[in-house]
């Protein structure tokens, strides 16, 4: 398969799931918190959310962790390469919510109104996290085309693939194109941005990793953290 | 008949030579003869219509390969080795598919570009004589609809348009079968279709749904089953004999082309053809067509065999200064903010008027359509006079829009009905002429008829109609109310087209203007007002919405109307169990913060200093006491984060109360506290949580903020001389910068106690950084610094 660059894509955020935002809020789900609070929330992310996704999808050696790009990009660390062991191409994806969200988060924090904070946050995540399926949906469609399945998507800090690879996987994603960068810690900005590799793997031919992303995740103390 | 349409053209290409990553069009000029045989196995094979190969030849796609100067010439080319194939009743359909570019708005090409892009293909392909155009395998019905309207314009060939949808019936950007042809119809595809993505099992539901809403025909080309990839080849498992069987079903369920994409070979085509032959099209059910409207991924059929639709009337800026504002500086957040809020109100289908004064109407219009379009899936009405900003709207939707509004008047009839045509949206037919407002029902009948039989000489349709009663204020008129009522039966007797009307004119100049739009909402209701264009926030107005519903039949067994009314268990917000009604003042602030409740504490807090209390005395005995047992409930489990922080929004409100009565008043600080988040860390949500909490547990807050060095954090804690200095980090590639603060606040012999905290940190963390204490959250970095400072 030729690499075509892939343009970039604005998902539609027509609903955002309201449990989804709880979790991230660290509320358990069954506990009687405002709706009228959360649904005004969920509104407002998405008024402020500007979302935007870029992907490429190349082929991938599983043998030697290698995304075959120019210059290729070798995979440090057995969770990843586990994840993909069995992907014949993988797509790098770079998805962001833009910053205008971020900085409303801060302002009430400023002002005091703490929870409409943390919930804005929480809707934020949920928003980013609605834009990165919504790109997976297009991708598991090309990948289709070729006769594969998609994998999970699998980010940079899950387990022990490393966060500093971030710089090298916004290059590959073309993550320039919608504004997403990494500060030299390797951190995303926006900070509510996403970036992630999904695999392709042959359909029929093994059962796809459905890796449990927060089981993946190093931030131990998170308090959306789901249960395992 | 049924038409057969020939297989897939890539794989045969392949099989015979075309090298991978190949230009495919390429050959039709050096390898013709390759080009023509696969044309001619098809021909041979049974195939009716066969496809040019030109899939890709757009001036976009071309560019991958250098070849973007070649479309005209790659064009003719390929109709000309599709010509060398045909037999004596052979038809050549010019294949024509996406640009690989998403159109605005979700991606970022202009729809005129993308216009353009297909205007050139498509006139080189009519040119070198093709029978058919077919516009296939596209997932955007905005790209769709760019390549419909160029097709429209470069040839009058009829136009096959066929989308790819997944197995879920939708396309990748949420169109569903109904919408699409709804869209394509009215802008005036000839036959409509699918292709490509699914077998033809995932397909028959779509060939199903296709012929309950169209007349058109429909066209179906499935792939040979779902792909699977063996070998490193992607091969379709589906053999020559299923798809035959499969062919069948397809006609039964209303398909009259028929024909194979990827993975379909001659032999696929021959047993399609077989399966064909002697068939007779399906009888279809007649369907009656309503006027619909719809956005990308919604329809909404008005009329009188449907619930009353609302529409939304708020996204206008005529008289609200802040809407304005918001519309003339490009923010477009309140225009969103009364999109979404009318739709939570009840409205379905959105009304947008760009009309400020002295701004460019043509880009907002397009602006608010594009922002709209991607972010609510209710449909809009493009309200506005000016034939320019019509177009921007009418061209930037991804659906069918309803146009706001055409009188009879000369110049809107010119301007507005060849726009309505070209972008097949529906109108809204205003009865006002150039003699003025005509004051009767009669004479307003007279007007519609005349517009509608202009609209109907320029190609539309019936159902591209929708009639304004017209409403006129009862105070300056009182005949006006019922001359509307009488207009709209007029309406509903003569033509049965539906109808609609400013509905809140009728009370201007008149108090309680809510009690009388409802009043006569209702009456318009039972004389055949189908969408009424009003405030939905209007409670009475939805109330009598509501009861209307299920009076005419529209809500079975009062099934919603029951949902709404029927007392129900209030789930509104407690956050913890109500408790009994407090034993003293102390009691009834320390219950205000527990519940969050920061506008209930403020008087309880003026009673408590009026009543002679300290400011002291209310510190300890109700607020700390309440951010204690709080704080306690966090630990177990039994209040969340949100409830915690609108607690401490709740003291902070208290805190504010009392400097406000005594401003003079120093109040004691249990001491103060440095926060930051380390440097090369940009992340701040835990940390003004933290910063949230210990405020509002009377710490004194000197927050750096995020991405701070080392020696920032040194300097600040010694001028402040604190007693706490709290360090967060997130990331892995930050926890370095912990134990370097850490250790420069040591080595510049600061005596502050160190608290840590991040999603990365742990206690072990903690300790070996040398930090005297470790927080997992806000709640506990409060207690960690009470314990260090003995104040627990």
């Amino acid at each position: 398969m030729e690499v075509v660059i892939t343009p970039a894509y604005n998902p539609i955020l027509s609903n955002l799931d309201i449990s989804e935002i709880k979790r991230y809020a660290g509320l358990h789900q069954n506990f009687g918190f405002s709706n009228t609070m959360l649904q005004k929330t969920c509104s407002q992310a998405r008024i402020l959310a500007v979302p935007k996704a870029i992907w490429q999808v190349y082929p991938y050696t599983t043998k030697t962790a290698a995304i075959n790009a120019i210059p290729a990009l070798t995979l440090q660390g057995a969770s990843v390469r586990k994840h993909l062991s069995a992907s014949v191409y993988t797509a790098v994806l770079a998805v962001t919510i833009g910053s205008i969200l971020e900085d409303e988060t801060t302002n009430y924090f400023t002002k005091g109104e703490y929870t409409k904070g943390l919930l804005l946050d929480a809707a934020g995540t949920t928003a980013v996290e609605a834009a990165a399926d919504q790109a997976a949906k297009l991708i598991e469609h090309e990948a289709a085309k070729l006769g594969c399945q998609i994998t999970k998507r699998f980010s940079p800090g899950y387990n022990d693939f490393k966060v500093t690879v971030q710089p090298d996987i916004l290059a590959l994603a073309n993550a320039k194109e919608i504004n997403v960068s990494a500060t030299a810690s390797a951190m995303l900005f926006p900070r509510k941005s996403i970036t992630a590799l999904i695999g392709f793997v042959p359909s029929g031919t093994i059962e796809v990793c459905q890796t449990n992303t927060c089981h993946s995740c190093n931030k131990i103390n998170c308090l959306a953290r789901k249960e395992i | 008949m049924i038409h057969v349409f020939d297989g897939a053209m890539g794989t045969m290409l392949q099989a015979a030579g075309l090298p991978a990553g190949y230009c495919p069009e390429q050959w039709n000029i050096e390898q013709p003869e390759k080009v023509i045989a696969v044309h001619r196995a098809y021909v041979l094979s049974g195939a009716d219509i066969i496809e040019t190969n030109t899939f890709g030849a757009n001036r976009i796609k071309l560019s991958h390969y250098g070849l973007s100067a070649k479309v005209a010439e790659l064009n003719t080319a390929a109709v000309q080795a599709a010509k060398k194939a045909c037999g004596p009743t052979t038809k050549i359909a010019g294949s024509v598919s996406s640009t690989g570019k998403l159109v605005k708005p979700l991606g970022e090409l202009d729809f005129d570009t993308a216009y353009d892009v297909y205007l050139e293909q498509i006139t080189a392909l009519s040119k070198a004589g093709v029978d058919f155009i077919i516009i296939e395998t596209m997932i955007d019905i905005q790209e769709m609809r760019a390549a419909l309207l160029a097709a429209k314009a470069a040839t009058n060939k009829p136009i096959i348009c066929q989308l790819s949808y997944g197995a879920d019936g939708r396309t990748l950007t949420g169109t569903d079968p109904k919408t699409a042809a709804i869209i394509l119809e009215a802008m005036g595809a000839n036959i409509i279709g699918a292709n490509c993505s699914l077998g033809p099992a995932q397909m028959l539901p779509i060939v199903k749904e296709l012929a309950s809403s169209t007349t058109l025909p429909i066209s179906i080309q499935p792939n040979a089953g779902m792909p699977e990839l063996i070998d490193g080849k992607t091969l379709f498992p589906m053999t020559p004999a299923e798809m035959g069987s499969w062919a069948e079903k397809l006609i039964a369920a209303g398909a009259t082309y028929v024909g194979g994409c990827c993975g379909t070979t001659p032999k696929h085509i021959a047993n399609i053809k077989k399966a064909c032959e002697n068939k007779r099209p399906a009888a279809r059910e007649m369907i009656r067509l309503h006027t619909a409207i719809t956005s990308r991924s919604k329809t909404i059929y008005l009329g009188k065999d449907f619930p009353t639709t609302i529409i939304g009337e708020r996204i206008n800026p005529t008289g609200r200064k802040a809407l304005a504002a918001d519309i003339r500086e490009g923010h477009f957040i309140k225009v969103k903010q009364e999109a979404i809020a009318q739709l939570e109100a009840g409205a379905s289908i959105l009304d947008v008027n760009m009309g400020v004064p002295g701004i460019d109407q043509t880009a907002a219009m397009q602006k608010a359509i594009e922002e709209l379009s991607t972010l609510v899936d209710a449909p809009l009405a493009i309200d506005t006079t000016d034939p320019a900003a019509l177009e921007a709207g009418l061209k930037a939707y991804p659906g069918r829009a309803l146009i706001n509004s055409v009188s009879a008047e000369p110049e809107r009839l010119e301007s507005f009905l060849p726009l309505a045509k070209k972008y097949g949206a529906a109108i809204l037919c205003l009865p006002i002429a150039p003699g003025g407002v005509p004051a009767t029902a009669e004479e307003r009948v007279a007007i519609i008829k005349e517009i509608t039989a202009k609209a109907i000489t320029q190609g539309m349709r019936p159902q591209d109609f929708v009639l304004d009663a017209l409403v006129m204020t009862v105070a300056a008129n009182s005949a006006a109310a019922k001359e509307t009522l009488h207009t709209l039966k007029l309406y509903r007797e003569q033509f049965g087209y539906p109808s609609t009307m400013g509905l809140s004119n009728i009370s201007y100049g008149l108090p309680r203007r809510d009690l009388l739009n409802s009043a006569f909402c209702a009456m318009s209701i039972a004389s055949g007002l189908d969408a009424p264009i009003l405030n939905p926030y209007d409670k009475t107005m939805q109330d009598i919405l509501a009861a209307a519903a299920v009076i005419n039949g529209h809500d079975a067994s009062g099934k919603n109307y029951s949902i709404r009314y029927a007392p129900a268990n209030d789930t509104e917000t407690v956050t913890r169990t109500a408790s009994s009604k407090p034993a003293d003042i102390f009691a009834a602030i320390r219950q205000t913060v527990l519940h969050g409740e920061k506008e209930a504490v403020v008087p309880l807090i003026r009673q408590a200093l009026a009543e002679g209390h300290s400011s002291v005395e209310i510190t300890e005995e109700a607020l700390t006491a309440a951010m204690n047992e709080i704080g306690k409930d966090f630990g177990t489990g039994r209040v969340f984060l949100p409830q915690v922080l609108l607690a401490a929004e709740t003291m902070r409100a208290a805190f504010q109360t009392i400097k406000e009565v005594l401003p003079n008043q120093k109040s004691d600080k249990l001491g103060t506290v440095i926060l930051a988040t380390v440097k090369g860390d940009i992340h701040d949500l835990g940390k003004n949580i933290v910063a949230a909490l210990m405020e509002n547990n009377g710490f004194e807050i000197i927050d750096l903020g995020k991405d701070v060095d080392a020696a920032t954090i040194v300097k600040e804690a010694a001028a402040h001389n604190a007693s706490i200095v709290g360090l967060c980090a997130l990331m892995t590639t930050t926890l370095p910068q912990i134990d370097h603060t850490i250790a420069a606040l040591k080595a510049a012999g600061s005596k502050a106690s160190i608290i840590v905290g991040g999603a990365v940190l742990t206690e072990e963390y903690a300790k070996q950084a040398g930090a005297n204490a470790y927080a997992p959250d806000g709640v506990a970095a409060v207690n960690k610094a009470k314990e260090l400072l003995g104040k627990a």
